[in-house]
């Protein structure tokens, strides 16, 4: 009988375990795999789901009933051009005096003749040249800002007679320009319309937000999309983009 | 023998950093009997035992891009083992049994005979301490721990970890001769 000191007896339960080793019992392994894979295993996003039908279903809607606003489909220098002339009544000379600076003296002459001889030119023909670019526009206007504010009549008819006669010959120059203007635009939304989708196509479908997008880009061809999501992030798609009508969001911008 | 091959413990992480169930499956293989045997120290029985060793696991293939290499890959396996089941005692903290010490000082201690008594008898032995006592046993002998460190993982004081300290080992040896007194009895049959 000797009395043992505390590291001697500390030494001897070290070494006894040291080394040991206890069979688990043979189920354990499924439970671990069990437990990391479901941790894994995402449930399928119902929500997203949700969110891309009623974005499908709100976008036929919204194109089966064709009440859309109808713009002046101007560049804005141009509208900036016909702008002073509509809200400033200016005499004949003035504008003569204006005409003069421009680079054809000779139509001048022919704007002061006219204006002159011709001064009960009806209020009406300005109308119908306003309402010319009207016809021309709707098929463009989904692709094109919207961000002059549509002329209504009410504002042209304020006009007196010597100013519309000033404007008449102008118009319609101009709008003979907008023809061109307008097919050429025609040409370019044309064009953009494909290279968004490559575009979007480029990066390929990684996610529940790049489904939805390339969904609502076929359907909707509108620059602000109905609804549209930020895919750069792996797994939270965030929308940058809502437009709904009355509700518009763009963080774009 | 096992017909497989044996991957070293390094080739191993590598393969449960990139996330490949074989590999993981087989670190488990590998490692697994080892862990159980530090979780059966902590734990009251094999079924508390097995509960913490899946959890270390788990913990483990989580963790496992988390390790950097300082130490072996096996102290680092050891090390969440040993938290895993520190942190199970202090969540399901249970009170302190106070356990009669029936004069263990004064008591002499004897020569153990170590070589008599298996892995798993010691094992039995410790099992059966009061739950604080079992810690700072453990933590102090076995994983080299100071008392400063076991009295912060604990919640505890210095003093509190010495006194269970030397309380555990009186109970211990008191427990060991009779395991031992017992031991030749009933073998003898």
């Amino acid at each position: 009988m000797q009395h043992m000191p505390d590291n001697d007896f500390d030494n001897l339960f070290r070494d006894k375990f040291m080394n040991a080793e206890v069979e688990p019992s043979a189920n354990l392994w499924a439970n671990i795999e069990g437990q990391i894979t479901t941790k894994r295993k995402r449930t399928f996003p119902l929500m997203w789901v949700a969110a891309a039908s009623v974005a499908v279903v709100a976008s036929v809607m919204m194109f089966t009933q064709s009440d859309e606003k109808v713009y002046l489909r101007n560049a804005a220098t141009e509208v900036a051009a016909i702008q002073p002339a509509i809200e400033q009544p200016v005499s004949v000379v003035e504008v003569a005096q204006r005409e003069e600076e421009a680079p054809a003296p000779i139509k001048v002459h022919a704007v002061a003749n006219r204006s002159l001889a011709k001064r009960e030119v009806p209020v009406a023909v300005i109308a119908q040249l306003i309402e010319e670019p009207k016809n021309i526009n709707p098929s463009m206007q989904p692709s094109v800002p919207n961000e002059h504010l549509p002329i209504k009549r009410a504002e042209v008819k304020a006009l007196d007679v010597v100013y519309s006669a000033n404007v008449v010959p102008d118009a319609n120059a101009m709008s003979n320009n907008n023809g061109e203007m307008l097919a050429n635009l025609g040409n370019l939304t044309e064009g953009d319309a494909p290279e968004q989708a490559i575009e979007a196509n480029k990066k390929g479908i990684r996610n529940m937000g790049d489904l939805i997008n390339y969904v609502v880009e076929k359907v909707d061809k509108r620059e602000k999309k109905l609804i549209k999501f930020n895919t750069d992030d792996d797994d939270n798609s965030s929308i940058i983009g809502l437009n709904i009508g009355f509700v518009k969001l763009n963080k774009k911008k | 023998m096992k017909v497989a091959k044996i991957y070293t413990l390094d080739e191993l992480m590598e393969g449960c950093k990139a996330g490949n169930r074989q590999m993981q499956e087989m670190l488990y293989r590998q490692t697994a009997s080892k862990m159980l045997a530090v979780c059966m120290r902590y734990a009251k029985d094999r079924m508390e035992a097995e509960d913490v060793l899946q959890m270390g696991y788990v913990k483990i293939f989580q963790k496992v891009r988390e390790f950097k290499g300082e130490g072996s890959f096996e102290g680092w396996i050891r090390r969440i083992m040993v938290n895993t089941a520190i942190e199970s005692y202090r969540k399901n903290l249970r009170t302190l049994n106070v356990v009669p010490i029936e004069d263990a000082y004064e008591q002499p201690s004897s020569s153990f005979d170590f070589s008599s008594l298996g892995m798993q008898d010691l094992m039995k032995v410790i099992q059966k301490l009061a739950d604080g006592y079992r810690m700072v046993f453990n933590m102090y002998v076995i994983e080299g721990y100071s008392h400063k460190e076991i009295a912060e993982t604990l919640g505890i004081t210095e003093g509190a970890s010495k006194s269970q300290l030397s309380r555990a080992r009186a109970i211990l040896q008191q427990e060991i001769l009779k395991l031992e007194g017992f031991g030749y009895a009933t073998h003898a049959g």
